[in-house]
């Protein structure tokens, strides 16, 4: 319960707003202002059996995707997912892909994490959930998104 | 929340994934041998640098999992970009690098 409720949580909270600068500019005249908020929020898939990889490469496998939004442009954006498993004690970590700070897709208002993925062992039934957090330049500062859970562990026929 | 993974990528998201897939398993049965060989080199523990005409790219493997990262331009560090945890079973480990191998040089060809 008291994970559910974490997982709740993180995810309300996170999905609102995420960064707030605090940072003020002075005018001329010496009177402060304060510059638009950024605000960013990552989104979460839940963990689902992949299209894609079945249809290229006839195999079965367990994918995440997430996508990091900002109201401002983002760049050197590592967008970081990892696929958790359930099972006998604490979940694990099976699979974690990351963008490149240094592509030119890891920039702009939304850079998408589309290539997390684990390989089917079985068809035995396991339970995933995905995870994701981002580092970020934004404005010329540098930002981290705290981890994000997707919002349901679901079972899938993928044993890993 | 998106239930629906057709509601999260867009078509030319989708094209992409379709092409970086279908490359991987192009360099697959391209470079079975040599990704072989290596994969079952470093199934003990280790690490490889892969030079590659797009970059510097290094794949590690330990007791838990294999990992790749790429050289930052600053030429000093390497950014982690992928890791797949690994079982005990040789086979199944030489399997899963050999997976990680294609999946590093096709991210590095695609510029992903």
């Amino acid at each position: 319960m008291d994970k559910f409720l974490h997982r709740l949580k993180a995810s309300i909270s996170l999905t609102l707003a995420i960064f707030i600068s605090s940072s003020f500019l002075a005018t001329a005249a010496g009177a402060v202002a304060t510059p638009p908020k950024t605000k960013c929020f990552i989104e979460v898939q839940n963990a689902h059996i992949s299209t894609s990889i079945l249809e290229q490469q006839g195999r079965l496998a367990v994918k995440v995707n997430a996508k990091s939004q900002c109201n401002f442009p983002q760049s050197s954006v590592i967008l970081t997912v990892k696929i958790f498993k359930e099972g006998l004690g604490a979940p694990h970590l099976v699979a974690q892909r990351s963008t490149r700070a240094e592509n030119p897709k890891s920039k702009g208002f939304e850079v998408k994490n589309q290539f997390t993925f684990a390989y089917c062992k079985n068809t035995t039934k396991s339970k995933y959930f995905g995870v994701a957090s981002a580092r970020a330049t934004i404005r010329g500062k540098s930002y981290i998104t705290p981890p994000v859970w997707s919002e349901k562990t679901l079972e899938l026929d993928c044993g890993t | 929340m998106s239930e629906n993974p057709d509601d999260f990528l867009t078509e030319e998201d989708l094209a992409w994934e379709l092409s970086y897939f279908s490359l991987m398993t192009e360099l697959k049965r391209k470079n079975s041998s040599r990704y072989e060989d290596l994969a079952s080199r470093l199934s003990v523990g280790g690490e490889e640098i892969l030079e590659l005409p797009t970059g510097v790219y290094k794949i590690s493997v330990d007791k838990n999992g294999c990992g790749y990262s790429c050289r930052e331009a600053d030429g000093k560090n390497f950014q982690r970009l992928g890791w797949v945890k690994l079982t005990e079973n040789p086979a199944e480990r030489i399997t899963a690098i050999t997976d990680a191998l294609a999946e590093c040089e096709a991210r590095a060809q695609i510029d992903a």
